[in-house]
């Protein structure tokens, strides 16, 4: 049953997108309706979740569902597929039950712009864009879902398009991306010519020799990298925040940037196999984290804030693939998904009724907010780590897993591990920092904020109560079993086995982890407890120049502006002149000169003089005879 | 080998008749130099056992179409001192050059024919005597397997007689 | 018949077809570049038949009839033309007769 049901989940955010977009474009008189676009939108998501539901309770085994021949070249055929195993069921559950919350949101947060018709097609499209991504079977079509979110993210960065900034942020993201896709489908050729197949079945049963496995592995992560914004392609997500609040919670937060993550788990079997590239990816992760982290904490922009720390985030989950924990990966993108999006919305309700992004600006709003207040709270304690909320059990996952690696040999892992141990503080402070400045003390600025209307609160709600209990479903082995790991996604992940930590290492690592939480926290309200903005101040003084690196983002912009980007402006510069006075007025003149002498040479010939014409038969007679018998 | 000589012998005469043809400024001493090359040639037909085409050679070749050029001649009121003399100089050679290179090139071709094997060897059959020589056996032919090309070839004469007459009218009454 | 023979036929046909190539190239005057212009066809005339002997084939003696036929068309009308040039330019040379050009 549920098998037939699949198509109608994956096509109906499709249909969605070209009922909502076509008919916004012809019958421009629909668009002012001001709840039509959204609650269609917001039910075409719902329903496709509901669907995913029904098949998670009702799971058993991994179902493929395959249809029409995408390619066709005998023998060889691509037939469109779609894979439905525990991994790709839970983040389609992920991204439908998300989806629709944020699509809820949206019709109160986009009720008064005129676009909305527009803004809902598109998050419609994205939602079927990364169904099919999560959902395919094999490598290109979860290329065609890859591009299509990178596509339906320019768009939705683009929104307002009437800015300039915003446009170029939308292109910057693109063009990011774009560089990443590369290395996805170089990879995906290289896996092709290696194995003769796109199948992810097929290719999961093959074996790979090293320097395949790691030349595949790194252009993979590559692409990763682009899409999950890791170091070196992460620059586009601060910028991202150009959009509607509600896209970057979606899908700067909760889905796309987790793309990456989901490829790394898919391909689990190619990662095993170079181990190199693993300790690449938890490198890389680390690093990330630690950049998102220390910018974090000087930005005075609440959405910089956030997207700095979804950076940080997915550093945590990458450098959790990179010690082989998978599953403890995509058990961070739940986790994370859930009060990430909470915050982002969160922060959407404060911008809607402030009228501004800027922390100086606010204050005092959990009074006049309460229930975006107190959500906030609940996310901003959750991402801290503080048990027993969800991003306690993800975090005390991953470093356990980056310690147990250090342990089994590998010494570097250690050195992850203490890095994002520090990023588990700098979480919990720059957080905190941001939750006081924003909700704690009295209002600095001067406008009448109000709460927000019932349908921004209610996904606020739900995701703070999925906030405190999504971590539920991963318990530590010191106090239970983890269902996600065990009896979830194991079904479909294989990890390199990973050594038993003792029973006492665990005890210290959790009370660790719990630990450093309640560090950060501390640290944050011993300084921002009372008058939060004079000593955010006073610590922009102490840090000196430290903070104005920070606060400008360690000119990593800068040096991208000047190394890659000034390439192509000289590039381009010397093709419009230079080359293009060569190819444009030279060279079509040379070429049309030779020619008229070519042709006044021959005119010459033309005489009118018969002894000559028979000279000319005469001799070239011979020359063709000469050619006949000797040619 | 008598036939070689003789062969010899009446094929020099046709040459000396070509050369003097294209030498002599007098046009009438030149079309009749042309005439002799054409009876030696003739007589060179003959000797190859063709006797019906050394007949139709004299008859046509000599007897109408190079009489016809003397009649032109006639009525142009062709002289000597109407012909320009022959080239010298660069031109001459140059021309010398290009005709002695086609003889070269036409006789190199020729000894790959030496290669070719004795008929007698491929057929098996005697072939001292040539079997198209007289009337009969090319009648036979020329009425079965090219009973087309003859009749075009009727058709093309016909077309050549109304030619003429048609261009050499005085009054254009086209 | 013997392969000299043959041989010699051939080398007589090229000999009178390079005499009449040579007057192709020489001669100045309409009339008499016709008359080489005959003199190279019987050459090619007596290649023909001499194949024809070697070979006992009818295909060259036919080739030699329609050859002799349509040289004799080719030279009628060829006069006529001269005759009608000359009327025209009272000329044959080839000085004066070179209005096709460029």
């Amino acid at each position: 049953m549920v098998s037939q049901l699949l198509p109608l989940a994956i096509g109906l955010p499709l249909l969605g997108a070209a009922a909502l977009g076509l008919g916004g474009l012809w019958v421009p008189t629909l668009r002012s309706q001001k709840y039509l676009f959204g609650t269609l939108a917001t039910a075409l998501v719902g329903i496709p979740f509901v669907i995913f539901l029904l098949t998670f309770f009702s799971y058993t085994e991994p179902l493929s569902v395959q249809g029409w021949n995408w390619i066709a070249i005998e023998p060889r055929r691509l037939p469109l597929g779609f894979y439905v195993d525990t991994l790709s069921l839970w983040m389609a559950l992920i991204v439908t039950g998300i989806g629709t919350l944020i699509h809820l949101y949206s019709i109160g947060y986009m009720s008064e712009d005129e676009g909305a018709w527009r803004y809902f097609a598109f998050l419609n499209l994205f939602v079927f864009s990364m169904l099919v991504l999560v959902l395919a079977d094999s490598l290109p079509l979860l290329f065609l879902g890859w591009e299509g979110v990178g596509a339906c993210s320019y768009f939705l960065i683009g929104f307002w398009f009437a800015e300039e900034g915003n446009a170029k942020a939308a292109q910057k993201a693109f063009i990011m991306n774009r560089i990443g896709d590369l290395g996805l489908l170089a990879g995906m050729i290289w896996l092709f010519a290696e194995t003769g197949t796109f199948d992810i079945g097929l290719l999961k049963k093959g074996i790979y020799p090293a320097e395949v496995a790691i030349g595949i592995g790194l252009l993979l992560f590559l692409a990763a990298t682009g899409k999950s914004a890791q170091i070196p392609l992460y620059t586009w997500l601060p910028d991202a925040m150009a959009g509607p609040t509600p896209v970057s919670a979606l899908i700067h937060a909760a889905t796309m940037v987790t793309a990456g993550v989901y490829l790394v788990a898919r391909m689990d079997f190619l990662f095993t196999a170079a181990p190199e590239v693993l300790t690449v990816i938890a490198g890389i992760g680390a690093a990330t984290a630690l950049i998102g982290g220390l910018i974090a904490t000087r930005q005075y922009d609440i959405k910089k804030v956030l997207a700095y720390s979804t950076v940080s985030q997915l550093g945590f989950m990458f450098a959790a693939a990179g010690a082989g924990a998978y599953m403890t990966a995509i058990f961070h993108v739940f986790t994370h998904a859930f009060f990430k999006a909470l915050l982002f919305l969160g922060s959407g309700s404060v911008i809607h009724s402030t009228g501004t992004q800027d922390i100086r600006q606010m204050g005092g709003l959990r009074k006049l907010m309460p229930i975006t207040g107190w959500s906030f709270w609940i996310g901003t304690l959750a991402i801290a780590g503080l048990p027993p909320l969800a991003g306690f059990f993800s975090k005390d996952e991953i470093l356990a897993a980056l310690y147990a690696r250090g342990s089994a040999g590998q010494t570097l892992y250690y050195i992850y591990w203490t890095v994002l141990l520090a990023v588990a503080f700098l979480t919990a402070f720059y957080m905190g920092r941001l939750a006081w400045l924003t909700f704690e003390g009295s209002y600095r600025g001067s406008a009448h904020p109000h709460e927000s209307p019932a349908v921004m609160t209610i996904p606020l709600i739900i995701l703070g109560a999925g906030s405190v209990s999504a971590g539920w479903l991963g318990l530590p082995p010191l106090l239970g079993t983890s269902w996600i790991r065990e009896h979830w996604l194991s079904q479909s992940i294989k990890e390199p086995p990973l050594p038993h930590l003792s029973h006492g290492t665990e005890v210290v690592l959790l009370l660790l982890s719990v630990g450093i939480a309640l560090v950060g926290l501390g640290v944050a309200w011993r300084l921002y407890g009372r008058d939060a903005l004079q000593a955010d101040d006073a610590l922009s003084a102490k840090l000196g120049a430290a903070h104005e690196r920070l606060l400008y983002q360690l000119g990593v912009d800068k040096l991208y502006e000047r190394s890659v980007v000034q390439v192509f402006y000289v590039l381009s510069d010397f093709a419009k002149d230079a080359w293009g006075a060569w190819v444009g007025q030279i060279l079509p003149r040379a070429i049309a000169q030779a020619f008229a002498q070519v042709g006044t040479l021959f005119t010459r010939l033309q005489v009118g003089y018969l002894p000559s014409y028979i000279l000319y038969l005469a001799v070239a007679g011979l020359l063709l005879l000469l050619w006949g018998l000797w040619g | 080998m008598l036939t070689l000589i003789a062969l010899g012998v009446f094929g020099v005469i046709a040459l000396v008749g070509g050369a003097l043809a294209v030498i002599l400024r007098d046009p009438v001493y030149a079309v009749l130099s042309l005439v002799k090359t054409m009876l030696g040639l003739a007589a060179v037909y003959f000797i190859l056992g063709a006797e019906y085409i050394g007949a139709i050679q004299i008859i046509v070749y000599a007897g109408a179409i190079l009489v016809t050029f003397l009649f032109v001649v006639m009525l142009v009121n062709l002289s000597p001192e109407d012909i320009p003399p022959l080239p010298r100089g660069i031109k001459l050679y140059s021309a010398i050059a290009l005709a002695l290179a086609w003889m070269l090139v036409l006789s190199s071709a020729l000894t790959a024919i030496l290669d070719l094997p004795d008929p007698e060897e491929v057929r098996g059959a005697p072939t001292d005597q040539y079997l198209f020589g007289t009337l009969p056996p090319i009648g036979k032919v020329l009425f079965t397997a090219y009973t087309l090309p003859f009749e075009v070839l009727s058709v093309t004469l016909i077309v050549g007689l109304v030619g003429a007459s048609l261009l050499v009218q005085k009054r254009s009454e086209l | 018949m013997k392969v000299e023979l043959l041989y010699a036929a051939l080398t007589l046909a090229a000999g009178l077809f390079s005499l009449g190539l040579l007057g192709l190239l020489l001669r100045r005057n309409l009339l008499l570049t016709l008359l080489s212009i005959e003199l190279m066809l019987n050459a090619a005339n007596l290649n023909f038949l001499a194949f024809s002997r070697y070979h006992n084939e009818p295909t060259g003696a036919i080739f030699v009839l329609f050859g002799i036929c349509l040289a004799a068309v080719e030279a009628v009308i060829g006069l006529g033309l001269i005759v009608r040039v000359f009327r025209t330019h009272r000329d044959l040379g080839y000085t004066n007769l070179s209005a096709l050009k460029w």
